[in-house]
């Protein structure tokens, strides 16, 4: 074999190389990000599902005893905790830094279910999304469902 | 009319469900927060929660059913609607607060 066919068949081989570490470094990047993706929403479920026993636990001391002005404040801090557990998820939405089709799997009815439920609804205010505390979760709330927000509906009515 | 006779009155409306649902809370909070003293003003926070802290009682009495189903695929997590009242008055003092300019001391 010449000395320049070694040399070609050594670029090829190097090549070859690098083209293989580059397809498993792919290849690994994404089961890891697979897996990230899987924990994390492990993690996430873990938490929502943490805060709702802390509201739970809460609401059944209230319960116990309604005037207890502790007991108050431990469950009024507990539902903001949990809203705004929501709300964050919302934002990483929002801000792409999350599988937007997984999310919207996920979370869809869950969030549709959360807006409109009477116990929380009052702190979304669906029609009145500016005074809403949790302005996040009601811009994704109308995204999910393909509704205008009002502020939206404003805006086409006027070009109309 | 005392806060005893007032929650009787509020709890005679339920009786045939015998269960207090979201709904009827929030009538009931409603109409709490529009009761005023015999000298016209408003009634206090602290008060409001004593009626609520009454309507539990009473209710337990007549064994009524205080736990509201939250709206989830399972239907198995559930909270008490006693809560949820005191809540709402929570929020209705703090927007009042708020409207007026002032801060939140509804549970102060």
């Amino acid at each position: 074999m010449e000395p320049n066919e070694i040399q070609f068949w050594l670029e090829i081989l190097n090549i070859a190389t690098i083209s293989a570490l580059s397809i498993s470094t792919i290849i690994l990047t994404v089961l890891i990000s697979k897996k990230n993706t899987g924990f994390n929403e492990i993690q996430i479920r873990e938490i929502i599902n943490n805060a709702f026993y802390k509201i739970n636990e809460s609401s059944n001391n209230l319960d116990q005893d309604p005037s207890n002005i502790t007991y108050q404040r431990i469950f009024f801090s507990h539902v903001e905790c949990y809203l705004n557990i929501y709300d964050d998820l919302c934002g990483t939405y929002l801000d792409g830094k999350i599988d937007k089709k997984r999310f919207e799997k996920n979370y869809k009815d869950e969030l549709i279910n959360l807006v409109t439920d009477e116990m929380f609804k009052d702190y979304y205010k669906p029609e009145d999304q500016l005074k809403s505390k949790y302005k996040k979760t009601l811009k994704v709330y109308f995204k999910i469902t393909d509704s205008d927000s009002p502020r939206e509906k404003l805006l086409n009515d006027n070009s109309i | 009319m005392t806060f005893l006779e007032y929650v009787n009155k509020l709890l005679d409306e339920i009786k045939d469900n015998k269960s207090l649902d979201f709904k009827t809370a929030d009538n009931f909070i409603q109409r709490i927060n529009e009761l005023n003293y015999q000298d016209g003003t408003k009634l206090s926070y602290e008060d409001k929660v004593k009626i609520i802290d009454l309507l539990k009682q009473e209710a337990e009495k007549r064994n009524y059913s205080l736990q509201y189903y939250i709206n989830d695929s399972t239907n198995s997590r559930s909270l008490s609607v006693i809560a949820h009242m005191i809540d709402k008055i929570n929020q209705n003092s703090t927007s009042v607060q708020n409207k007026n300019g002032g801060k939140n001391n509804g549970t102060k």
